[in-house]
């Protein structure tokens, strides 16, 4: 017997059929799709760069010095555009809204590989220019009847940092500059370049919604806390910039540091530039311009040596204060006869006689008294002929020639003890005078404060490097070089603060001989003597309004000297010992 | 073989009930097979939902750290030596010389240090290495022993 009924299962047997059909062929024509051949193209996932955030570097009162920005890079999914025809419609958005060229950005999309999905237009784009493009975008999408053509689909944004430098040019020769490519140059940038730049990590995301899984959290680079107080930074250069204008010196160089612990202060050479803007690095710096004189120029110091000789001569005993000398106005050594800088002679003196006029035949005439040995193994212990070992990439070692080197001659050790014939950086030798001013240790100049990592601030301990003098031989230095800028009258001194310190006038030697126009003006001072806080070498190169260190480079340790006892907050010496008593 | 044989006899007296019989199992098969599908799609769609939702997440995480490090770039260009030395000469400011000074003692000052931007790192005093490794097996046993 038929079931009469029967049509209606057949109704529900033919329904679920075609049903059957149609999600068969529904997923027959998701598989074939154009978005399916991209996702398998594709891959099941995609492998990411992750990059760390480069570590900030701060002074010590927690001003930003580094830090970073974000910038984008724009680019375009070819295949949206060409579906779309859009590429002029982008090229003329991104030229009017970010200021991006527009024929570049059009042959870019169009003349893009066949092959290619995607294609770069622009990097480090601003993020205001982004965002004049984003809104542009989101306007288009939104305005009825707009073509496919004239929108922006198919227009991508990338976010990731750049450098910024919110001081522009401010410490420009102790940072150094981070290029595009994330690589530090010169600089904090480059010695610490491994700690800043953190580790990118390479990661694998799913493109299956459904796996998901953890992006490991990208630790961002090491942040840096630096000895540097940016006010008295600023105070410097601004003082060295105004005394290069005044003096029409070639170039200047400026330290300032804790004598007692190393820390640098401040440390400024010319030329800087503004680090935002490092692509003029080729015009400020020409040929071989240093990038800090402070660390990586070795020149001819001059009479700032002098402290150097006599702490040697009074340490191995070979003179004391009282010590008398004939002076003759000339001194043969090695055969050679050594003259004063005023070419005078300026009779019987005083080891504090001798400091306090500059005498270099006396000063020749005390390299006699220690002999080559001992002298040149105090200026090796000074630190001398090596680096110093400061913080920052690039420095200079100087040349301290030994007897025995082929270029050494007798006369040498004359010279070398008025600080001609040898050649030392700024660095090294405001490291060798931080043994006398603090009591015989040695410190060692660096920069760096503390590292924050992880969240823990880990802070730097500062080194003694050497005691290459007693502490009474560093006490009688200091009554020495106080006492004799005091009896000079010197432009150096300071009202109520008694300070210590050195002039250095130098010849610069040239081709053949010493050049006969122009000299290297040097100064070295510190203070307050019984209890110094600061340490200052300013050296000017060519001043042209005078060749005299007296007279072009001791006012400005005296500028620099009061500019310091403001920012420092250091109380007049008698205030000072009106409290100590309390 | 009697309920095979008593199946071909009712196919042969009334095949539409018997064929009835077996679209009632096919389809409540079907519906077993929906139900299991329906969980798997919702579960599937939730974890979905929830991967796409940790993706924009992680996405807002990294756009809040690009506005963080915006946003303290901009305060240290507003705050730049430069800026304030402009903006303390607008508001008639001048910068003091030593002798404008006048020093009083403040008992308890404490005179400026240097930043303290994290918490700085404790020394572990833990020993390196534990007693457990270092007891000999007769300390062990004394220890067992005695406790």
């Amino acid at each position: 017997m038929i079931n009469p009924k029967r049509w209606r299962y057949q109704i529900i047997q033919y329904s679920l059929g075609a049903i059957c059909i149609l999600i068969i062929g529904k997923i027959f024509v998701y598989q074939t799709s154009p978005e399916a051949e991209a996702f398998r193209k594709g891959g099941d996932l995609n492998l990411t760069t992750l990059y760390p955030a480069r570590g900030e570097i701060y002074d010590r009162n927690g001003n930003l010095l580094a830090g970073n920005k974000t910038v984008y890079e724009i680019g375009v999914d070819l295949n949206t555009i060409r579906q779309d025809n859009n590429s002029e419609a982008i090229a003329l958005a991104l030229s009017v809204n970010a200021g991006l060229d527009y024929a570049k950005i059009y042959n870019a999309i169009t003349q893009a590989d066949p092959s290619q999905n995607y294609t770069i237009l622009a990097d480090n784009v601003s993020a205001e220019a982004v965002d004049k493009v984003k809104a542009f975008k989101i306007e288009l999408a939104n305005k009825p009847g707009t073509l496919s053509a004239s929108k922006l689909n198919g227009l991508a944004f990338k976010a990731h940092y750049q450098r910024f430098y919110p001081e522009n040019a401010l410490a420009s020769n102790v940072l150094g500059f981070v290029t595009l490519d994330n690589n530090g140059y010169f600089g904090i940038e480059q010695e610490y370049n491994n700690l800043l730049a953190g580790i990118p990590s390479i990661v694998w995301i799913p493109v299956n919604p459904t796996r998901v899984e953890e992006v490991p959290v990208v630790k961002p680079g090491t942040t840096l806390i630096l000895t540097l107080d940016r006010e008295i930074q600023s105070a410097m250069e601004n003082i060295l910039d105004k005394t290069l204008s005044d003096s029409g010196a070639e170039s200047g160089t400026i330290i300032v540091m804790d004598p007692k612990n190393g820390e640098i202060l401040a440390m400024t050479s010319t030329p800087r530039i503004n680090l935002n803007d490092y692509s003029t690095y080729s015009q400020v710096f020409p040929d071989s311009t240093p990038f800090n004189r402070a660390i990586s120029q070795a020149y001819e110091p001059g009479s700032v040596l002098k402290i150097l000789t006599l702490s040697t001569a009074l340490d191995t005993g070979a003179v004391q204060p009282q010590t008398s000398f004939l002076d003759t106005g000339v001194i043969v050594v090695g055969g050679v006869a050594l003259n004063n800088w005023d070419r005078g002679a300026w009779g019987q003196q005083d080891m504090l006689g001798c400091v306090q006029h500059s005498l270099n035949v006396c000063f020749a005439w005390i390299a006699t008294q220690i002999g080559a040995d001992n002298f040149y193994g105090y200026l090796k212990k000074f630190g001398l002929g090596h680096t110093t070992g400061i913080d920052l990439a690039g420095e200079g070692t100087g040349r301290l020639k030994l007897p025995g080197d082929s270029d050494w001659y007798p006369v040498d050790l004359g010279t070398n003890a008025f600080g001609q014939g040898i050649s030392v950086t700024p660095i090294q030798m405001i490291m060798a005078a931080s043994a006398i001013a603090n009591g015989g240790n040695m410190v060692q100049p660096h920069l760096l404060y503390a590292t924050v990592e992880n969240g823990i601030q880990q802070n730097k301990h500062y080194e003694v490097v050497g005691n290459p003098i007693s502490p009474q031989t560093a006490k009688t230095m200091n009554e020495m070089l106080a006492t004799s800028l005091e009896k000079e009258a010197s432009l150096a001194t300071v009202p109520n603060y008694r300070v210590a310190g050195k002039t250095g006038t130098a010849q610069i030697p040239i081709f053949g001989g010493y050049d006969p126009s122009f000299t290297n003006a040097s100064f070295i001072g510190w203070g307050p003597v019984d209890d110094p806080k600061f340490m200052v070498y300013i050296w000017l190169e060519k001043p042209k309004s005078s060749t005299w260190s007296s007279e072009v480079a001791a006012p400005i340790f005296k500028e620099v000297a009061e500019k310091l006892i403001v920012l420092m907050g250091i109380p007049p010496d008698q205030i000072r010992h009106q409290l100590a008593g309390q | 073989m009697k309920t095979l044989k008593q199946l071909f006899q009712n196919y042969k007296q009334a095949a539409w009930r018997t064929q009835l019989q077996w679209i009632g199992l096919f389809l409540a098969f079907l519906v077993a097979i929906a139900i299991v599908l329906g969980f798997y799609v919702n579960i599937t769609t939730r974890t979905a939902l929830a991967g796409r939702e940790i993706a924009y997440t992680q996405d807002d995480l990294i756009t809040m750290q690009h506005k963080i490090s915006d946003l303290e770039s901009q305060i240290a260009s507003l705050t730049s030596t430069q800026n304030m030395q402009e903006r303390a000469a607008a508001m008639g400011f001048k910068p003091a010389g030593p002798e404008e000074f006048t020093y009083i003692v403040v008992s308890g000052y404490v005179p400026k240090t240097a930043i303290i931007l994290a918490p700085k790192a404790v020394r572990n005093l833990t020993p390196i290495i534990l007693p457990e490794y270092t007891e000999s097996l007769f300390d062990w046993f004394a220890y067992r022993g005695h406790p």
